[in-house]
């Protein structure tokens, strides 16, 4: 019986921010001129998560920093879905279809979510990445664009 | 007596929860029926499973925690590691710990050992023997890997040492010692001089009932769209012994794959050729197979959704038990995903031959101290008429993270921008509804205005204003 209270008392000594990592898959895709992708964001945590979706054209510096704009004109980016629920432990798929007139184009589709509180109370909102590299030809384009932005570093 | 306490505090634990996970299962292949309730606090988690396995009921419960940076679990789990080749599971009881760092991972258990079911919906243990175990992993900056196992399981040793090397281009493992009594060495070199072209035998022991010895050699090269492999096996099990060869070579043309493979086993000749398409959710395949001069026509495929996806796959695999050689395999499975709650079902082939299944679901119920969760609701879309609309609050400001329910169950999330869409898949008007309760949005708002239903090609105003808090 004493075992079993101080399986209770320990239970109910450990109380604080459950933290979890989501994550996005791929990363980075390079694609021709005319680009059918999907990227996945997986929540590892046990509430569900809203997600939403939203469309950046980016340039590089030399350091290869990214500066993020509004969509290029030239860009035309078909979005399956905007926003989705992940339930928890679960994966949603975004899929999309992404056409650049002048290529090369740089889009980073942004997936932000509120992932917790920190002790303050202050929101923390993620905004997890998935890079689209848009070429004449898939090979080497993000290689490319990078060596046009004048980037001198890995 | 400690059982039937158990048995309270994990009934009353859930009540103060953060989260529980409901699963419950069956399944030939692993030989067992039942269910697991797990409930997650803050720093610890708690859990308790109970089932029928073999006929006999068996029941598990275990705590996992924190404790001076030490991962602690009182109760059952599985005490498995694999590495280099050598693997070894063993189901205990009593209390484990465990710490991982950057280069160095220890594992440490005592209490008894016995036979144990792990599957996805349940995890028991039988306390049988007085049982120990020690793990230790050291990862080293020029790619070397070290590793230690140790384990008392009764009357049964295991000490095993493992040692790998990895680089740019090479890889060589091994393992040795004793493995639950017997005498054990595995090795493996993968060399892969090129990206696009490797080379790997290897060699293993297993221990079933008897003694089973394989040993493989295989090369892989792909030159552009086409992709070139070959391999010879040999297997030995109860004095029978088994060889096998296979080849094969693949063209990939846009979205089609076209692949022929030949395989060799017993004085038996397989060609298996596959014509494989992708599409954004689906793959269909198509495939003919010739042996001993019959030809017979198969099809496969499947579906990848994010509420649904499910396959039927044929594949051909190397069973050296029994003198088997080469053997066709199907495999069906099915998830569906329906709120919070998940369902599998999987048909395997085992060694033998036998086809067996294996079902289970789950679901996660947000606790009281899970805060402001949002509520089941679906949240898929699809359809080709857009429907798109705007947030703002009563300074004309966006607003993030609004949800959105339109008839037909769809809900979508405002982005930073105060801006949202869905497809739908019919060209009239749905009804639109903002759900207060399950914004993303911090803080609490009011309706102002929004507009009973919307059309598709049309953009949707919705006004709210910002509430202070009480």
């Amino acid at each position: 019986m004493k075992r079993v209270l101080s399986l209770l008392l320990l239970q109910f000594s450990f109380f604080g921010l459950v933290v979890s990592a989501q994550t996005v898959s791929p990363i980075i895709v390079e694609c021709g001129k005319n680009c059918r992708g999907e990227f996945s964001i997986t929540n590892n945590g046990l509430t569900p998560l809203a997600v939403t979706v939203e469309a950046r054209s980016f340039s590089l510096d030399t350091l290869g920093h990214a500066t993020n704009r509004p969509l290029d004109p030239g860009v035309d980016l078909k979005l399956e879905e905007g926003s989705a629920r992940i339930s928890p432990k679960g994966t949603h798929t975004f899929g999309y279809q992404l056409k650049c007139s002048v290529p090369p184009c740089s889009v980073a589709l942004l997936s932000s979510m509120a992932v917790g509180h920190t002790a303050e109370g202050i929101l923390v909102r993620v905004q997890l990445a998935h890079t689209v590299y848009v070429c004449e030809k898939q090979k080497d384009c993000r290689k490319k664009v990078r060596a046009a932005a004048g980037v001198t570093v890995d | 007596m400690l059982r039937v306490c158990l048995c309270v505090l994990l009934l009353g634990v859930p009540a103060s929860a953060q989260v529980l996970q409901l699963s419950g299962g069956s399944s030939t292949l692993l030989g067992g029926t039942g269910g697991e309730i797990t409930a997650f606090f803050p720093e610890s988690t708690l859990s308790a499973s109970a089932g029928f396995a073999n006929g006999h009921f068996v029941f598990g419960a275990s705590d996992t925690f924190k404790f001076h940076g030490l991962d602690v679990t009182a109760g059952d789990r599985n005490f498995g590691y694999s590495f280099d080749g050598a693997g070894l599971g063993v189901s205990t009881r009593g209390l484990f710990v465990q710490r991982n760092t950057r280069h160095t991972s220890f594992a440490v258990f005592v209490g008894s050992t016995g036979i144990g079911y792990a599957t996805p919906f349940m995890v028991t243990a039988k306390a049988q023997h007085i049982g120990a175990g020690f793990f230790l992993q050291r990862h080293f900056d020029n790619g070397l890997l070290l590793s230690s196992l140790a384990v008392i399981d009764g009357g049964k040793h295991t000490a095993v040492q493992g040692l790998s090397y990895r680089s740019h281009s090479l890889h060589l493992a091994g393992s040795g010692g004793l493995l639950q009594n017997q005498k054990y060495f595995t090795g493996e070199a993968d060399y892969q001089p090129l990206r696009s072209l490797s080379f790997s035998a290897t060699h293993n022991d297993y221990f079933l009932a008897e003694h089973l010895t394989t040993n493989s050699l295989s090369g892989f090269a792909g030159l552009g769209h086409i992709t070139l492999q070959a391999s010879l096996l040999d297997g030995q099990y109860m004095l029978l012994k088994t060889t096998g060869a296979s080849a094969g070579a693949s063209l990939r043309v846009g979205s089609i794959t076209v692949r022929s493979s030949f395989y060799e086993s017993n004085h038996r000749v397989l060609l298996v050729h596959v014509v494989q398409q992708h599409f954004r959710h689906w793959t269909v395949s198509g495939i003919v197979n010739q042996l001993q001069g019959q030809t017979s026509y198969a099809f496969g495929g499947g579906y990848q959704g994010n509420r649904i996806s499910a396959s039927l796959d044929r594949s051909v695999l190397f069973f050296p038990v029994g003198a088997k050689g080469f053997q066709q395999t199907t495999t069906v499975q099915v998830s569906l995903r329906i709120h919070d709650t998940a369902l599998n079902f999987q048909t395997n082939v085992d060694p033998m031959m036998h086809v067996q299944y294996t079902t289970y679901a789950s679901i996660y119920v947000q606790g009281p101290l899970a805060g402001a969760a949002m509520n089941s609701l679906s949240h898929s879309t699809s359809g080709k008429f857009m429907i798109a609309g705007a947030v703002v609050d009563e300074q004309g400001q966006p607003v993030e993270g609004v949800a959105i329910q339109l008839h037909g169950a769809a809900v979508v999330y405002s982005d930073s921008q105060g801006k949202f869409f869905a497809r739908v898949k019919h060209d009239k008007p749905v009804a639109l509804v903002v759900l207060l309760q399950e914004f993303a949005a911090p803080g609490r708002w009011a309706l102002i205005s929004c507009p009973s239903d919307a059309a598709p090609g049309t953009e949707v105003l919705i006004k709210l204003r910002r509430e202070l808090a009480p």
